[in-house]
């Protein structure tokens, strides 16, 4: 193969792929490129606050990752899993309104 | 016998004398009367391709650019070209923009440039800038002129959070000297 066939070979691949879908694309790359209600974010256009969100919940991701223990620690109760005290509160609390009804 | 006292000018004396046919010359070399200033003007066409993103990074072609630009350099320093550019993406979108550069020739028929760009429509977008041309003689004052550039914009109102956006340009055009 000569230089100039290579040559052509080669412009011929790069402009097939620079203008067919092997280019990885996404929605936008500015925030121009969406509407005025919407921002470019992640590739995709979203709304403003939507994006906002999105960032928040990353950091909020990023934070429960690395504190993953104390996470468990603080939160190890869950708000509707009953407890042992809770139990007995409870048992305790029916015998008392039992008894009343019976006198 | 009497011996002669000669005295010798001071160190500080000494210097000024020895630096006064420098600065003369480094002044009046500025200052020649023969030093004219070379005004030049190009347009040129361009498109590529550009990408960005946080995370996966996406590619796409570049918008058509056409760049109009006047440049200027002396007379006595030829290969040292400053630029003015202005910028006008045509499609698919429309945005507006200029650019400063900085430009060395080397030799007849290349030229390395490096400076900024800008877009101030439709929103904002700054950053470094560089690229290459190949200077074809067409006239002894008109050059076809071939060449890569590549552009990164760093700030800017339209650039999504936390990420950069880069374009790889090739473009052609005309440079004329006025």
């Amino acid at each position: 193969m000569s230089t100039s066939e290579r040559t052509h070979t080669a412009l011929a691949v790069v402009l097939a792929c620079a203008s067919a879908s092997c280019l990885p694309r996404g929605d936008c790359l500015r925030n121009s490129d969406c509407s005025s209600t919407l921002t470019c974010s992640g590739g995709k256009c979203v709304v403003q606050s939507q994006a906002e969100s999105d960032d928040a919940d990353e950091d909020a991701t990023v934070e429960e990752a690395s504190d993953g223990e104390a996470a468990v620690e603080l939160d190890g109760t869950q708000p509707n899993e009953p407890t042992e005290a809770s139990d007995a509160f409870e048992a305790s609390s029916v015998a008392a309104l039992d008894g009343g009804g019976l006198e | 016998m009497k011996v002669a006292h000669l005295r010798f000018p001071s160190i500080r004396a000494r210097l000024i004398v020895a630096l006064a046919p420098l600065t003369v010359s480094i002044f009046a070399s500025r200052a020649a009367p023969a030093q004219q200033y070379l005004l030049g003007a190009s347009g040129e066409i361009g498109s590529g391709i550009e990408g960005g993103g946080s995370g996966q990074t996406m590619m796409e072609l570049a918008p058509v650019r056409l760049r109009i630009a006047a440049d200027l350099r002396v007379d006595e320093f030829p290969a040292d070209i400053y630029a003015v550019g202005m910028l006008i993406d045509l499609v698919p979108r429309s945005a507006f923009g200029f650019d400063l550069r900085y430009a060395r020739r080397l030799g007849s028929k290349f030229e390395l440039n490096a400076g900024g760009i800008a877009y101030i429509a439709p929103q904002s977008l700054f950053g470094p800038s560089a690229g290459f041309k190949y200077r074809m003689a067409l006239s002894p004052s008109a050059e076809l002129t071939v060449g890569p550039e590549a552009n990164v914009f760093v700030i800017g109102g339209d650039l999504p959070s936390g990420t950069i956006l880069w374009q790889a340009f090739v473009q052609a055009g005309i440079h004329v000297d006025l």
